[in-house]
C-alpha cells in the first residue's frame, strides 16, 4: 500500500513530517492561547499577539500542502490528496455548524478551533487511506 | 473512457508494479487507469503510447 512508510517518496515523507510538526505546533499554540485567556494576567496587546500565534503554523500547513501538491509528479495521487483535503474541509465545516448549534450558549472559547484542526486532519487522513485502499 | 491497458500489459508480461515503475507513477495509478476509475492526463497518455509503441487511440477509446 502506498501509505506504508518504506514506499513513500522522499517528498511525501518530508511533507508528512513537516505537516505533522506544524499540526503539533498548532495544537500547542492553541493550548497556549487557551491558557493565556483563561489564567493569564496579561496586557491586552500581549493577549492579542498570543491569540494570533496559531495562525503561523496553520499558514505553514497550507504552504506545506501547497508545495507538496505542486511537486507531486503522480497525478492520481495528487487527485486523491486533493479530494481527501476537500472531504476534510467539508466535514469540518459541517461539524463546526453542528458543534456551534449543540454548544450554543456554553463557554467554549478556543476549543472549537482546536477541534476544527483535529477534525480536518483526521477526516482528510481517513479519506486518503480509504481511497488508497479502494485503489489497491 | 475505456482502455486496453490491462491487455497490453499482459501481452508484455508486466505486472502493475512493473508498468508503474516504467511510467514513474504509483501502482495505484496504474490500477485506477486500468479499471477506468481515473483518466490519465495527456502527458501520461503520451507516455503510455511511447512505452507500448502504439498510438494513443489504440490504447484509449470513447
Amino acid at each position: 500500500m502506498l501509505c506504508r512508510h518504506n514506499q513513500l517518496k522522499p517528498l511525501q515523507r518530508r511533507s508528512g513530517f513537516f505537516f505533522g510538526s506544524s499540526l503539533i505546533a498548532t495544537m500547542l499554540t492553541f493550548a497556549a492561547v487557551h491558557l493565556a485567556v483563561e489564567h493569564g494576567a496579561l496586557s491586552d496587546a500581549l493577549l492579542r499577539f498570543i491569540e494570533l500565534l496559531p495562525a503561523i503554523p496553520v499558514a505553514a500547513m497550507i504552504l506545506i500542502v501547497g508545495r507538496y501538491l505542486k511537486r507531486e509528479t503522480d497525478e492520481f495521487v495528487r487527485m486523491l490528496v486533493t479530494q481527501s483535503l476537500l472531504w476534510g474541509l467539508g466535514f469540518t465545516m459541517v461539524g463546526d455548524i453542528v458543534f456551534g448549534v449543540v454548544f450554543a450558549g456554553f463557554h467554549t472559547y478556543g476549543l472549537s478551533q482546536i477541534y476544527n484542526i483535529d477534525v480536518f486532519c483526521i477526516t482528510a487522513l481517513l479519506a486518503l487511506f480509504t481511497q488508497l485502499r479502494r485503489n489497491q | 473512457m475505456k482502455n486496453r491497458l490491462r491487455v497490453l500489459r499482459a501481452e508484455r508480461g508486466w505486472s502493475q508494479a512493473d508498468l508503474a515503475d516504467r511510467l514513474q507513477v504509483s501502482r495505484q495509478s496504474v490500477n485506477a487507469i486500468e479499471t477506468g476509475r481515473f483518466d490519465p492526463s495527456l502527458p501520461l497518455a503520451f507516455k503510455l503510447a511511447r512505452l507500448f509503441e502504439i498510438a494513443i487511440e489504440q490504447i484509449f477509446t470513447d
